[in-house]
């Protein structure tokens, strides 16, 4: 089977993980015990005014009418309108990605380049005091559940650090900016970085020990290998034969894990922009779910999916490219 | 009542919010609601309560409202720079009965089980004696005169419950469970509650309750759902013996008792989910929702149907929950309203807060409380949204905060009886509104705004305001400052419902039509005013900046037709310095230059 053909069949067999995804994506909400009219009206409104928001919201229509009328929106790509906010939800997608982009972008450059370094580091020391210590703060640092640390974080450099130092030491407490933020562009741009410090530790901490783990043992797979005999042999310097010829052959497996990393990107960390009060997607998924906001959870839900799906494909394209001795 | 520097409210007894002042009065001496003080509000938004209080104890904000959590408030409590308030609201968690059901049916059993709720270890063990109150009625005293106090009631009393049992036919079995009067064992009920991981209070208080009573041998067991299934085997599916369930907001005047007791009302998602249905009961509901022509007679009604309530324990109310509110110290002018608090949506602490020996200008800044959704002022989705349009946007009469009505932005009105066709009782109310306000972008506000908005709400169907608007006959606005509406009704509520709706500017709205669904005004900029978006109405405070999911900034709006008289000479004052300080220091100029070119003219001379 060549190239074309591959691309093909992958093209086919993506397409049809997206209309199972978005088929299942409508029903799962719908079995979900409760009524999305409670959330979206006051309690004290009379039955009427009740039956009046379902009609509004087409929640009193069959239930293939709503699921063909999804399906044309989410083809479509205008994703629905909010039933709480009352915007369109690829509006309010659009208008959040940036903030989610900049978090989980930012996180997953730094834990993947450190989490590489680390793993390399503690295999070239393999045995050593160093190895033995990255690889506990790899398995430590995993281990965390991510909103203790979240707000363990929020709570030492939010609370009692300001606190204690008068405000010396200071990190905010929630959101992507300062309410009002500032007017000049430097800033607001520093304004967004001091925002961003505490989330963005927090994901850095959290995901870099699970690179770590998975590159030193790549790595120590790799190193075994006979062409780093050789390389050793030809006399290359420790580093040439760590970083080009150890790390280049474990690339992919690596790029597949970053690959499968790019939907959390645009998807997201629920809890840690929750817990950061972060103008995200994350929290745009959990606040959906809390209000049964139909519409915002099929549209991320479906936007995640497409993400997801593209970027298999796109890893599972771009492998041979990355290793010759991939066939297809 | 308007307070001035708020001591700490917290209560050594469970009374001690019954000692604010909720009587009536001739509230326009006593209240003068002229403002806002400040020059400028601030809403932040936090994801949780945690954050917060952290915001309020690290100076980020002024007040945190809602708080609901013991420790949060003994907390708050010792922190020198922060006051606590505690003030009665229309909040009631509350235990009901299937009445369609068998063994349910029997009132006996259910003033049983009504007399086996340990309400004042429930506030006192799950809620330090803090947060909640023991409540042993369904119209709250914090409804004011519309609460009957000499209602039957039903606190916790083994001896009473069994009592009612025995002289209702129960006998004790041998296995020390009830037999029910036919002498069968009384079958098991089943007590609906939220999950332990959900909603661990009500958990435990179902737990406590259905302790008791199988402690007294009525055969019963805590059934857990989660929240949603819950609401959905109870409003709709009517699958249940006894649930337990908590309402707020009930709005100021008790109008929900129609929905949760008429017949009507029982069908799926409706609020008599009790399944009730008493002829009496129906008739004196009806006469006081929709028949009523004054206050007097609509409480009357009202007060007799709560004594056949209470008669028939339909429900039991358990607890109320009081509203909790925290604010820095250092602010004055604090008003608490009743059923609310100081400043929950519609309060009026916004009209008056102001910096203690600082009366005018500053800036308030406060939790948002929740996510607000949509500031769309045709939906009524929450506390948060509502906290911020409520004051841009408002209606033709309001009510203080003893819940009296007052003029707003009609200044009277005279009510004629009419008679409709097909002898149809209808009232035709005429409103004079008052001539001196502007909408917040300058327009004048006139009767064709008043007109625009009701035929609006009525051809667009606007869910929220259908209630309000489906008995509008006619609305004509005869000149600019006199509306005439007619009503299919001569129920005192018909004419609070059309008289609250909030006032649009039909210079903004006329062009919306039937978008209105995904209109959200403050997302459009103004047409006409820089700076300002379509989110425009005649209240105290202007929408001047926002951005969603962050923060809502809202400057006093100086044209308001209700502004505080010495804050707007003060801003006359800096306003005519401002234009006259230029021309006076070109004045002073010009006088000392030709002074000095006089001088100097006259020492040349010989």
């Amino acid at each position: 089977m060549g190239f074309r053909e591959y691309a093909v069949k992958r093209t086919i067999n993506a397409i049809l993980v997206l209309l199972i995804v978005a088929t299942l994506n409508f029903f799962l909400f719908r079995i979900l015990p409760g009524n999305p009219i409670t959330h979206l009206i006051n309690p004290s409104m009379p039955l009427e005014a009740r039956t009046a928001m379902m009609k509004l919201w087409g929640l009193d229509k069959p239930l293939y009418e709503q699921f063909l009328t999804y399906l044309v929106n989410m083809f479509t790509g205008s994703l629905g309108v909010s039933f709480s906010s009352t915007k369109p939800v690829a509006a309010e997608l659009m208008e959040r990605l940036p903030n989610t982009v900049l978090l989980l972008g930012s996180a997953t450059v730094i834990y993947t380049m450190l989490g590489i370094e680390l793993g390399v580091v503690a295999v070239s020391r393999r045995g050593s005091s160093t190895d033995l210590a990255t690889v506990g703060l790899g398995l430590l640092t995993q281990a965390l559940p991510v909103f203790f640390l979240g707000l363990l974080l929020l709570l030492v450099f939010g609370y009692y650090l300001p606190i204690a130092t008068n405000n010396a030491i200071n990190f905010p407490l929630a959101g992507t900016i300062s309410r009002p933020p500032p007017t000049d562009t430097l800033g607001y741009v520093l304004d967004v970085m001091w925002h961003l410090a505490l989330p963005l530790a927090t994901l850095v901490v959290i995901s870099f020990g699970s690179y770590v783990l998975i590159i030193r043992n790549l790595m120590i797979d790799a190193l075994s290998q006979d062409y780093i005999t050789i390389a050793k042999a030809k006399g290359l310097d420790e580093r040439t034969i760590l970083y080009k010829h150890g790390l280049r052959s474990i690339l992919p497996p690596v790029v597949t894990i970053v690959g499968l990393s790019l939907a959390g990107v645009v998807g997201g960390a629920v809890i840690t922009e929750t817990i950061f009060t972060w103008h995200g997607v994350g929290r745009y998924l959990y606040e959906a779910v809390l209000s049964y906001d139909y519409p915002v959870m099929q549209g991320t839900f479906f936007f995640l999916a497409v993400v997801t799906i593209v970027a298999n494909y796109l890893v599972d394209l771009i492998y041979g490219l990355l290793d010759p001795r991939i066939k297809y | 009542m308007v307070a001035g520097v708020l001591p700490l409210l917290v209560p050594k007894s469970l009374n001690v919010p019954s000692s604010i002042p909720y009587a009536s009065g001739q509230v326009q001496e006593r209240y003068p609601f002229n403002g806002p003080h400040v020059d400028e509000l601030i809403f932040k938004y936090y994801a949780s309560p945690d954050a917060d209080l952290a915001a309020l104890q690290r100076d980020e904000i002024e007040e945190v409202s809602d708080l609901v959590r013991t420790m949060d408030i003994e907390t708050l409590s010792r922190d020198p720079n922060i006051n606590v308030t505690f003030n009665l609201q229309t909040h009631y968690c509350y235990v009901a009965f299937n009445a369609r059901m068998d063994t349910l049916n029997d009132v006996s059993l259910r003033k049983a089980i009504a007399s086996l709720i340990p309400r004042e270890q429930i506030a006192n063990q799950l809620f330090g004696g803090i947060v909640a109150t023991p409540m042993l009625y369904e119209v709250l005293p914090s409804f004011g005169n519309w609460h009957n106090p000499n209602v039957a009631t039903y606190p916790f009393n083994i001896d009473r419950a069994k009592q009612i049992l025995e002289q209702a036919g129960y006998r004790l079995g041998a296995d020390g469970k009830y037999l029910d009067p036919t002498g069968k064992p009384m079958r098991e009920l089943s007590f609906l509650s939220p999950s332990q991981e959900e909603a661990p209070t009500s958990y435990e208080i179902v737990r406590i309750i259905t302790d008791t009573m199988r402690s007294l041998g009525i055969n019963v067991r805590q059934i857990t759902v989660a929240f949603d299934a819950l609401l959905t085997q109870v409003y709709t599916n009517h699958d249940f013996d006894i649930y337990f369930l908590c309402v707020s907001g009930l709005g100021r005047y008790p109008r929900w008792i129609y929905d949760f007791y008429h017949s009507s009302l029982d069908v799926p998602d409706g609020d008599n989910t009790p399944g009730v249905h008493n002829d009496e009961l129906d008739k004196l509901l009806t006469q006081f929702r929709y028949e009523d022509q004054t206050e007097e007679q609509a409480r009357e009604h009202l007060w007799r149907a709560q004594e056949i309530i209470a008669d028939n324990v339909w429900r039991t109310p358990v607890y109320s929950r009081y509203e909790i509110e925290a604010i820095r110290k250092g602010w004055s002018g604090l008003v608490v309203t009743r059923g609310v608090g100081i400043f929950e949506p519609g309060s009026w602490a916004w009209w008056t807060v102001h910096k203690e020996g600082q009366p005018f200008g500053g800036t308030f800044t406060a939790s948002v409380g929740g996510r607000v959704r949509t500031l769309n002022p045709m939906f009524d989705t929450g506390a948060s949204d509502q906290k911020i349009w409520n004051l841009i946007y408002e209606s033709l009469i309001s009510a203080d905060p003893d819940g009296n009505i007052i003029p707003w932005l009609a200044g009277s009105w005279d009510i004629q009886d009419v008679d409709l066709p097909n002898a149809t009782l209808g009232r035709k109310i005429t409103y004079h509104l008052n001539q001196n306000i502007t909408w917040q972008d300058g327009a004048k506000f006139t009767s064709k705004d008043v007109k625009f908005t009701y035929d609006y709400m009525i051809k667009e169907q606007i869910p929220t305001y259908l209630p309000a608007v489906e008995e509008v006959v006619s609305v004509d606005a005869p000149d600019d400052y006199i509306v005439v509406i007619t009503i299919k009704s001569r129920s005192f509520f018909s004419f609070l419902d059309v008289s609250s709706v909030p006032i649009v500017p039909e210079h903004i709205w006329r062009d919306v039509g039937d978008k209105w669904r995904t209109f959200v005004p403050s997302e459009e900029k103004h047409s006409t005013v820089a700076g300002l978006t379509k989110e425009i109405g005649t209240g105290p405070f202007i929408l001047t900046d926002f951005k969603a999911g962050e923060y809502w900034r809202m400057e006093w709006n100086q044209q308001y037709f209700k502004r505080h008289p010495d804050k707007a000479f003060q801003v006359e004052m800096a306003r005519a310095t401002q234009t006259l300080l230029p021309a006076a220091v070109v004045v002073v100029i010009a006088l000392v230059g030709a002074g000095y070119v006089i001088l100097r003219r006259r020492r040349r001379k010989p």
